[in-house]
């Protein structure tokens, strides 16, 4: 199975690194999609089939909490895993966003490593 | 907090953040001998933070490393970046990764912040040398670019003084 991946983050180096990361790892990869914010998020939910969100928080014009609070509202996108990928590192943050339906959270900086592996247990990939 | 500890914590950060994300590896400065601060051009990079405390992180950066970190970032040849599209947008990143890391290294991650106001702007001569002799700031170099990260909190005294790590 091919998975449709959206990149949000208001940083395109971010964006880069990230997209650059997924092509590297061992994920069959349909299309990666990237956005600049949660609104043009949501913009692409509307129109595309998308297997998993890897998203910053701090964005401007919607942040990544309130992209996640707006897909919990809707009962097609509530069950896109969402994976948060943010220099905020606190515990209460992590625990806020985990009780609004967020996967999974990995703090900046990341290595390749440890992102790739994150995405496989979210979307439960076993590699031979 | 002593000064010394926090200077301390600031160049494990910043060290660690560079070395991580850019495959950077700075070294330390001798202030007493001196480092020439004018050969370069810089931009400043800021952000305030508030929650747990109050404050402001600050990085000023020479406009030639920009494009070396934005090269190393990305894993490209420095020719191949576009130096207006990522240059500036590449600061800004390692700022929000270094504020994020230092926060959790001083207060630890039970403290609660936000990060806002993510600015970059290019510094003049004056400007650069007005800022530096006002605060106490950490500097180390890196490829032979002097980085300086300053470090401002509520209770932090604004005693004038640099420490090099």
């Amino acid at each position: 199975m091919a998975y449709n991946i959206l990149v949000v983050d208001d940083s395109k180096t971010i964006r880069s690194i990230i997209v650059k990361i997924l092509k590297l790892t061992k994920l069959e990869i349909g299309q990666i999609f990237e956005a600049e914010n949660g609104k043009e998020a949501l913009d692409y939910l509307k129109d595309n089939w998308i297997d998993l969100i890897l998203s910053d928080l701090n964005m401007p014009v919607m942040s990544g909490i309130e992209m996640v609070s707006e897909m919990a509202r809707d009962g097609l996108l509530k069950d896109i895993p969402v994976i948060v990928i943010s220099t905020d590192g606190s515990v209460k943050r992590i625990e806020e966003l985990k009780e609004k339906g967020i996967r999974e959270y990995i703090r900046k900086p990341f290595t390749p490593e440890s992102l790739s592996e994150v995405i496989d247990r979210v979307l439960g990939v076993k590699h031979e | 907090m002593s000064n010394k500890k926090i200077m301390d914590i600031i160049n494990e950060t910043v060290s660690g953040v560079l070395e991580q994300t850019a495959f950077m590896f700075p070294e330390p400065v001798d202030m007493a001998s001196g480092v020439s601060f004018e050969d370069f051009e810089y931009v400043l990079v800021k952000l305030n933070y508030s929650g747990y405390k109050d404050g402001t992180v600050q990085m000023i950066i020479p406009v030639d490393f920009c494009a070396e970190l934005s090269a190393n970032l990305l894993g490209e040849d420095i020719g191949d970046v576009d130096p207006e599209e990522n240059n500036f947008d590449s600061a800004k990143e390692l700022l929000n990764i270094v504020s994020g890391q230092l926060l959790v290294n001083l207060f630890g991650d039970e403290a609660l912040f936000s990060l806002t106001d993510l600015v970059v702007t290019k510094l003049e001569k004056d400007a650069f040398f007005s800022i530096i002799e006002g605060c106490e700031y950490h500097c180390c170099m890196v490829d032979d670019y002097p980085v300086i990260t300053i470090y401002n909190s509520q209770e932090v005294s604004n005693e004038c003084k640099s420490i090099s790590n």
